[in-house]
């Protein structure tokens, strides 16, 4: 860099902070952004300084929210029965997009992680327990990460939940829908293969 | 321009980019080996299975000259990482993968390392006590890293320590019970039986230790690992904060 105007150079400097984006892209959306009106870049930067004040934690999931609480536990048309445990919000979104899920959520912050230290009081765990403990929900799916960090945070998670009265689950992993067999990987195969499930025939 | 085509164990992953991933793997000769995946994250043709810490792994990989990360081609899961259950086993896997990561050095090659650390991921999938094969793993680190110390005879005096308790020093050595410095850690008699046993056997052969000497076991190897690394064990230090994980078997 070094031979970039100085506003420039500091642009580029910030927008290499963000994931995915590397020095390259960064000296590209900075130029982008230097030839774009000047209404465009300061609407831009509105929504990025208005960001820390106006975004929050929803005080009952977790997850961002604007305000107390977020857009999905506000509605009063989700099954307040039901709550999907993830990881981040962004694996929240995830499944919000598939329209599958009409239950609310519990964003924990994360994975049990050994090797990065992160045990299970740096979760959102309690929180959590305190929900399920309040009454009035029936079913909690741990739909953390099918990775091994995911694995063993949701066995702990359900360990913990043994006793509530609440049924517990795990969405399933396995085979893709469109895929091919030949190409599925050992783990995943293993995996679908023992978590198969009857087909009814017809009587 | 190098390429290579070997066995490598996934000691630690993390994202980076938006699909991308930087793997550390620790190869079948021993090598502790950081490489680039690109897209990762999308890429199932070329890396099926991806890339679980503990998994190990058919990899190719190629680097230019004077490059400094190796480009991972394609990986294929040959054994994936031990189930997290029963949970100690997933704290114990962590702290195995933490070993290889602290005693294998980029560029030096020890095929040792490699065996020790497959070798301890397969009895642990076979069920061999958690906390069993980490004392294993942590005393066979040491042995081949020339850390260990001689349990034969105390350190100050000389006196055959066989039959006798013996109190361990981080880099200081062995020492009877009249000679130890204070601060020692002491292994029991029993403690040290089970340690030439561990010496003499495979992890899956190796006795259980008695709750007493496991427990001063558990006390003297990892402050011996944590004396030659210079940090805390992260595995080690977040297990007991999950009491509730399993019970402790020793």
């Amino acid at each position: 860099m070094g031979n970039l105007p100085g506003p420039l150079e500091r642009l580029v400097e910030e927008l290499r902070r963000l994931p995915g984006i590397g020095p390259r892209t960064a000296r590209r959306l900075a130029f982008h952004l230097a030839r774009r009106p000047a209404d465009e870049v300061r609407a831009l930067a509105a929504a990025l300084a208005g960001l820390p004040e106006t975004l929050g934690t929803c005080r009952e999931c977790g997850n961002l929210a604007e305000g107390g609480l977020c857009p999905i536990c506000a509605d009063p048309r989700r099954d307040r029965g039901l709550l999907c445990v993830v990881e981040q919000p962004e694996n929240l979104a995830a499944i919000e997009e598939t329209g599958a899920w009409r239950g609310l959520y519990h964003v924990l912050g994360g994975a049990i992680s050994p090797l990065r230290a992160i045990g299970p009081e740096d979760l959102a765990v309690d929180a959590l327990l305190q929900r399920v403990a309040g009454g009035g929900i029936r079913e909690v799916i741990l739909a953390t990460n099918p990775t091994i960090e995911g694995e063993a945070t949701a066995l702990y998670l359900a360990r913990r939940l043994a006793g509530s009265g609440v049924r517990v689950t795990r969405p399933a992993t396995g085979l893709p829908v469109g895929g091919d067999l030949e190409y599925v990987d050992r783990t995943t195969l293993a995996r679908a293969l023992e978590a198969r499930r009857d087909v009814p025939g017809e009587d | 321009m190098r390429r290579g085509e070997e066995e490598a164990i996934v000691l630690d992953q993390r994202p980076t980019g938006e699909a991308d991933r930087v793997v550390t793997l620790l190869t079948s000769a021993g090598r502790r080996m950081v490489a680039f995946a690109p897209r990762a994250a999308r890429s199932r043709r070329r890396f099926p299975g991806g890339h679980e810490p503990g998994a190990i792994l058919a990899v190719r990989w190629r680097a230019r000259r004077g490059e400094t990360m190796p480009l991972l081609e394609e990986s294929r899961v040959i054994a994936p990482p031990p189930r997290p259950e029963p949970l100690d086993r997933y704290w114990a896997t962590a702290h195995l993968l933490e070993l290889a990561l602290g005693f294998a050095r980029e560029g030096e090659d020890d095929p040792r390392l490699f065996r020790l650390l497959r070798s301890a991921l397969a009895a642990l999938a076979e069920g061999m006590d958690p906390r069993a094969c980490c004392r294993y793993a942590e005393l066979w680190s040491l042995l081949l890293a020339g850390l260990f110390p001689d349990l034969d005879a105390c350190g100050t005096c000389g006196a055959s320590l066989a039959g006798r308790d013996v109190h361990v020093v981080p880099e200081q050595g062995a020492f009877c019970g009249e000679h130890a410095p204070a601060g020692a850690g002491r292994l029991s008699v029993d403690a040290v039986r089970w340690l030439v046993a561990a010496r003499h056997l495979p992890p899956d052969r190796v006795p259980q230790a008695p709750p007493a000497a496991a427990r001063s076991l558990a006390d003297v190897l990892p402050r011996l690992v944590r004396a030659f690394l210079g940090r805390p064990l992260r595995a080690l230090a977040s297990w007991p904060r999950a009491p509730e994980a399993d019970e402790v078997t020793e």
